[in-house]
């Protein structure tokens, strides 16, 4: 796992749970690294599930839950470190379908040995979309929450049903999109 | 005493600082091998522009709009530009004939199958080519141009006309040397029968006065006075006077004209098989000879020739190539003057003179036919180049000419304007390795 995703997670926890916890989270959790994490580094996947782990026993969050809201959290980030991507894209519809062909071609250029997840897509219809998620680390909560948080930034209502999962069997998890354009700003 | 807030802010200070640490480090590291993968990159980009430069083969990438966006040596060369900067942005469609590039660069086309390809370089010069087109596409997949890779293959289609040429002299030539072989010998006894004839003649003739003398004789004397009087008559009615000096003549006639048939015989396989096809010394002057006497039906009817052959030394070459050039340059000189005639009765010459210059034979033959435009010149010597009427010439006389004298023997062919019109074409042959040939 890319150290970025360390430094997000960092962040995210210290802006809504401040710099203590995150602090005692680290003194609680044993990680194989040793030394700080730093964006361009790469480090075990395990150290992550690690620090998610324990925060998650100490807020008394679900995994799921946490993960979701550290999505939202993270594709606000990312969008920001990386806004030509989101610029560059009609609508949120189109943006999905350049996160395997374009973005994530990118994030190897720029990241030599980064595993990034596998996407394909269905098109059944120009406002729906299937996205299939196959990856070893199974993080289908944390896509969620950065589709919700990709509809958030293009303002747009997306429907989303995570159809089979990776977690109950499935081969992949099946996330069913259905796009509701954008969202009217109350006068 | 520190408090706990304190403590936590100094173990983030403190991991701040390691984290510049690692960030330090990796900058460090991702700056070497920046540096490492940028010096790869500039020597491969230095290896591979060597290669693209020295390859024989011409490089022509094209864009989407059929422009020229880059060129190699070999490319400027086959399409005429001195440098690239002068033919970036030129369509490569004016560089080939019409229908071309929809034919074999368009991706409906034949993108990808080798073709034959004429392309017409800057000036209007031709050149035949081998030529295999490629699809450039960009990291995405999306095309983005075309590659097209040409070699030259000028040379080799030229030595396919050479080689069906020689061919064809060859097959000429053999049936030229089967005829002349098969006239020899009835031209040998109808020779010698005449040689007969003349000497039987001579001998009929002293018989003949005898006769005359006994005839006057018997006369004189009064005896076989009817007999006489039947052989002045019949005599009268032969018109034997006009005989007797009628027919010497005629076999004299017959035995010059037996002897010029004789003549051209033996020019004919003098000139099918003018000996082997190494360089030897040769006498250029008889190469003329005998290459005048095979052509002279192609100019006897319009044009007088002159001949003007000065002494010269023997030159290294191969005399069935000479005997080609000259044939080449009596025959045009002939078909110029039949040309001019048609609007210009003045009676036409053709004039082949050799003269030693310096370290050089010179070899002219000069007419007074229609003479050659200014503007046509440089062109003369091109292959396919004709002015004549369909089916008169093929435009490889000249070139082959031009070939012959100039890549194969070292010398030089010129076409040059005599002020009185027409044409003179100067051929200058090197004497100077005749000399080592016999010094050897």
């Amino acid at each position: 796992m890319k150290g970025i995703i360390f430094k997000h997670f960092e962040s995210f926890v210290v802006e809504n749970f401040g710099d203590e916890v995150f602090e005692d989270i680290l003194d609680s959790t044993e990680v194989v690294t040793d030394g700080p994490f730093v964006g361009p580094g790469t480090y075990p996947d395990e150290d992550l599930f690690a620090l998610v782990g324990t925060a998650i026993g100490m807020l008394n969050i679900s995994l799921a839950d946490a993960l979701y809201a550290f999505g939202v959290y993270l594709f606000d980030k990312l969008a920001a470190a990386a806004p030509i991507f989101i610029e560059s894209s009609k609508d949120l519809r189109s943006f999905l379908l350049t996160i395997h062909s374009v973005i994530h071609v990118e994030v190897r250029k720029l990241f030599p040995g980064a595993e990034t997840p596998n996407f394909s897509y269905e098109e059944p219809a120009d406002d729906q979309l299937v996205m299939h998620y196959t990856s070893n680390r199974k993080l289908c909560p944390l896509v969620r929450g950065l589709l919700d948080g990709a509809a958030k930034s293009f303002n747009e209502k997306l429907v989303c049903k995570e159809s089979a999962c990776m977690h109950e069997g499935a081969d992949f998890c099946t996330f069913e999109l259905t796009f509701h354009g954008v969202i009217e700003q109350a006068a | 005493m520190t408090t706990k807030r304190e403590a936590v802010l100094e173990r983030r200070l403190e991991r701040a600082k390691k984290e510049v640490n690692a960030l330090e480090s990796i900058i460090e590291d991702r700056s070497r091998s920046l540096f490492m993968a940028e010096t790869e990159l500039r020597d491969t980009i230095d290896f591979l522009s060597q290669v693209l430069e020295n390859l024989e083969t011409a490089v022509v990438v094209v864009g989407l709009k059929g422009e020229i966006a880059r060129v190699n040596r070999a490319g400027l060369e086959l399409l005429g530009y001195g440098a690239p900067v002068e033919a970036v942005g030129k369509p490569i469609a004016s560089h080939l004939l019409p229908g071309q590039e929809e034919k074999y660069f368009s991706m409906d086309g034949g993108v990808g199958e080798q073709n034959e390809v004429t392309f017409v370089a800057l000036g209007g010069a031709r050149h035949q080519t081998l030529c295999r087109s490629a699809v450039l596409e960009d990291d995405r997949g999306v095309t983005v141009g075309y590659v097209l890779l040409a070699s030259n293959i000028d040379e080799k289609k030229q030595m396919e006309i050479d080689l069906r040429h020689a061919q064809k002299l060859e097959s000429v030539g053999q049936l030229a040397a089967g005829v002349a072989h098969e006239i020899n010998t009835p031209i040998q006894f109808v020779g010698d029968s005449l040689v007969f004839l003349n000497e039987a003649l001579e001998d009929y003739q002293e018989l003949q006065s005898a006769y005359q003398k006994v005839i006057k004789v018997a006369a004189m004397e009064g005896v076989a006075a009817e007999e006489i009087q039947l052989i002045k008559t019949v005599a009268e009615d032969i018109d034997l006077k006009f005989l007797l000096e009628e027919v010497p003549l005629a076999l004299r006639r017959a035995h010059e004209g037996i002897a010029r048939v004789a003549t051209i015989v033996r020019a004919m396989k003098e000139f099918a098989h003018p000996g082997t096809t190494e360089r030897a010394p040769v006498d250029l002057n008889r190469v003329i000879e005998t290459t005048l006497t095979v052509a002279n039906s192609e100019f006897k009817y319009v044009a007088e020739l002159e001949k003007d052959l000065g002494e010269l030394p023997e030159v290294m070459c191969i005399a069935g190539d000479l005997n080609q050039v000259i044939l080449n340059l009596v025959v045009n000189a002939a078909h110029a003057v039949e040309e001019r005639m048609k609007s210009d009765p003045a009676p036409g010459i053709i004039r082949v003179a050799t003269r030693v210059d310096g370290d050089h034979v010179v070899i002219e033959v000069q007419d007074n036919g229609t003479g050659v435009p200014e503007e046509l010149k440089k062109k003369v010597f091109d292959p396919f180049f004709t002015t004549k009427e369909v089916g008169k010439g093929t435009g490889q006389g000249l070139a082959l000419a031009h070939r012959i004298v100039v890549e194969r023997h070292g010398g030089e062919l010129r076409l040059l304007t005599p002020e009185g019109g027409g044409t003179t074409f100067v051929i200058r042959l090197p004497i100077a390795e005749v000399q080592a040939h016999d010094a050897a």
